[in-house]
């Protein structure tokens, strides 16, 4: 076992973070592959690689803590970082920072901290209703379902340092196994067809909101000019809303802020968007420029029947001649989960396997067509590209 | 932990000591135990840190899980002399044994003789303790008024080999380590 150090560790640590539950602790040896035997009075052997870790049935917080010491020995990771692995794993935790230039230890004006909750919640929110439908203003049609999922999240404790509130999100349990399985053709060339599960909409909402706070850095306050037409389209294309840009004004817009970073840490559970920032950080001082992106999105029409993004779920070339191979996206278009099959010429069909490999969604541009009876999809994508990449015309 | 120092008295000067006689006893009863746990190459805890108290609560720490540990270190009884040794055990410690979901063990360290001075001797061939350890598994014994340690159970490192296999028990492995598996 591991030295004093370890050992004094385990007090600090769960000194200051709550103990993890015994369902925490097994969905989690479960999904990081050891294997659960036949239980004895106590609990069960949980074992991997010739180790064995004995796992209670019922709460106990002093075996909770050996199984905890044991997990991080096993996995030559700091006891704090397993605990925190443990409870989040099927959480997504965004981390909102306020760089506060405001000098007394540890704090923030209260109006602050209250304007960051309320606008933050609010961003949430709106982000939450353009991943169920993208619109450039949302004004009283928020989405029942996506408030719902809101609801949902929850406030951590506060972190020391800057001033850091993390918000998070629980996802569903993944259901089985990831299906994801290796292909047999490299080159991506021969006959093949390969499917993955759907991304959880609580994630779809999570990764909407990392990728609004992108879209503006990148297209409204990096390029430091009054926001384009064209680039309130591609705000909209990846859920950025009039009501979201206007909570984050109301951020950069208090005196104390220096700067406002949103990072996320996705649950390790369910595959993560492995290019997407981690972390967007903006200045206060860019807070006209999203104020005018704002006015801009109400003023703004956006059709967004022609775009819709999402992960890619299958992927099928059946035949060595076809010069096509065909993706299918899973997404929510105008309110409805669906599942529109793109076709692809095969250079950019071999990318969408990197794309998927690296869980990036993607956003597609093109005439969707509806045949009764049949999936929608798109033959002739106008573009197609991972989400996280912008495309400035 | 320096509220349960007290000054000897009676030492020649200069008097160096911080522990009184209970807490020496205890703490020489618990590096007898680390010393064990140590040669089987097992990781022991103290659970509770009182300079001044007999008994000390501690955890093994098993490849699988912990066992819980009760040390008694006494210069009443000797190493070699009768079949048991009897120690009063308070009412609440069984209700705690007893609640207890992996194995706990009463260890009873005998120093023979009981002279501060003489637990250990420097002979050439290497350092001698005069003390020898006993245990009893008490988390299923019965209360009664004592605890009956058996002499005939002297703890070694292979003890602890014992107790491993009962704390594999606790979680559904059967000895040998064949069972269980499904």
């Amino acid at each position: 076992m591991p030295a004093l150090a370890c050992r004094l560790g385990v007090v600090a640590v769960f000194g200051e973070q709550a103990i993890p539950t015994v369902n925490e602790l097994r969905s989690y040896m479960r999904f990081n592959g050891w294997n659960e035997q036949s239980p004895g009075p106590t609990g069960a052997l949980w074992t991997r690689n010739g180790k064995r870790i004995g796992v209670p049935s019922e709460p106990d917080n002093e075996l909770i803590a050996g199984v905890v010491k044991r997990l991080a020995f096993a996995e030559q990771r700091d006891l704090a970082d397993v605990v925190t692995s443990v409870k989040y794993l099927l959480f997504d935790v965004t981390h909102l920072r306020a760089d506060s230039d405001y000098r007394y230890a540890d704090a923030i004006p209260l109006e602050t901290g209250a304007k960051i909750v309320n606008s933050a919640r609010t961003m949430l929110r709106a982000t939450a209703t353009t991943a169920r439908w993208e619109r450039a203003h949302i004004g009283s049609n928020y989405s029942k379902y996506g408030d719902d999922v809101v609801a949902q999240a929850l406030m951590g404790h506060t972190q020391k340092g800057s001033y850091v509130i993390p918000v998070l999100m629980p996802l569903p349990e993944p259901e089985g196994a990831d299906l994801h399985q290796p292909a047999l053709d490299l080159d991506h060339e021969q006959v093949e067809f390969h499917r993955s599960p759907s991304e959880p909409f609580e994630r779809r909402v999570i990764r909407t909101f990392a990728q609004s706070m992108q879209a503006v850095k990148e297209l409204v306050v990096d390029p430091a000019r009054e926001p384009r037409a064209d680039d309130m389209h591609e705000l909209v294309y990846r859920g950025v809303s009039r009501e979201f840009c206007y909570a984050l004004a109301g951020i950069l817009k208090q005196r104390s802020i220096g700067e406002f970073e949103a990072s996320v840490d996705w649950a390790q559970a369910v595959p993560a968007p492995a290019t997407m920032p981690r972390s967007v950080t903006i200045d206060s001082e860019a807070e006209s420029l999203v104020s005018k992106a704002a006015d801009k999105l109400r003023q703004q029409k956006v059709d967004p029947s022609r775009v819709f993004s999402g992960t890619i779920v299958q992927l099928r070339h059946e035949s060595p001649d076809d010069p096509f191979g065909e993706i299918a996206i899973s997404t929510v278009r105008q309110g409805h989960a669906s599942e529109i099959l793109v076709r692809l010429r095969m250079p950019l069909y071999q990318k969408a396997w990197d794309w998927h490999y690296q869980g990036r969604a993607v956003l597609v541009e093109g005439t969707v067509r509806r045949v009764p009876g049949k999936p929608l999809r798109v033959d002739e994508p106008f573009r197609c590209h991972p989400v996280d990449e912008m495309f400035l015309a | 932990m320096m509220s349960g120092m007290t000054i000897p008295r009676q030492l020649d000067p200069p008097d160096i000591a911080t522990l009184g006689a209970n807490g020496a006893k205890a703490r020489f009863g618990v590096a007898y135990l680390r010393s064990i746990c140590s040669q089987a190459g097992v990781g022991f805890t103290e659970t509770s840190i009182d300079e001044d108290v007999l008994a000390i609560d501690g955890k093994i720490e098993f490849a699988v899980a912990d066992a819980r540990i009760q040390v008694k270190c006494t210069g009443k009884f000797k190493i070699n002399g009768g079949q048991t040794a009897t120690w009063p055990a308070d009412s609440h410690w069984w209700s705690k044994w007893h609640g207890c979901k992996v194995p706990v063990y009463f260890v009873m360290l005998v120093l023979d003789p009981d002279d501060q001075p003489r637990w250990v001797q420097h002979v050439p061939e290497g350092t001698l303790h005069r003390a020898a350890a006993f245990w009893v598994r008490v988390d299923q014994m019965s209360e009664s008024s004592g605890i009956v340690v058996p002499k005939n159970q002297r703890l070694t490192a292979d003890t602890l080999h014992e107790w491993a296999a009962d704390v594999d028990a606790c979680f559904g492995l059967q000895a040998g380590g064949g069972g269980g598996v499904r």
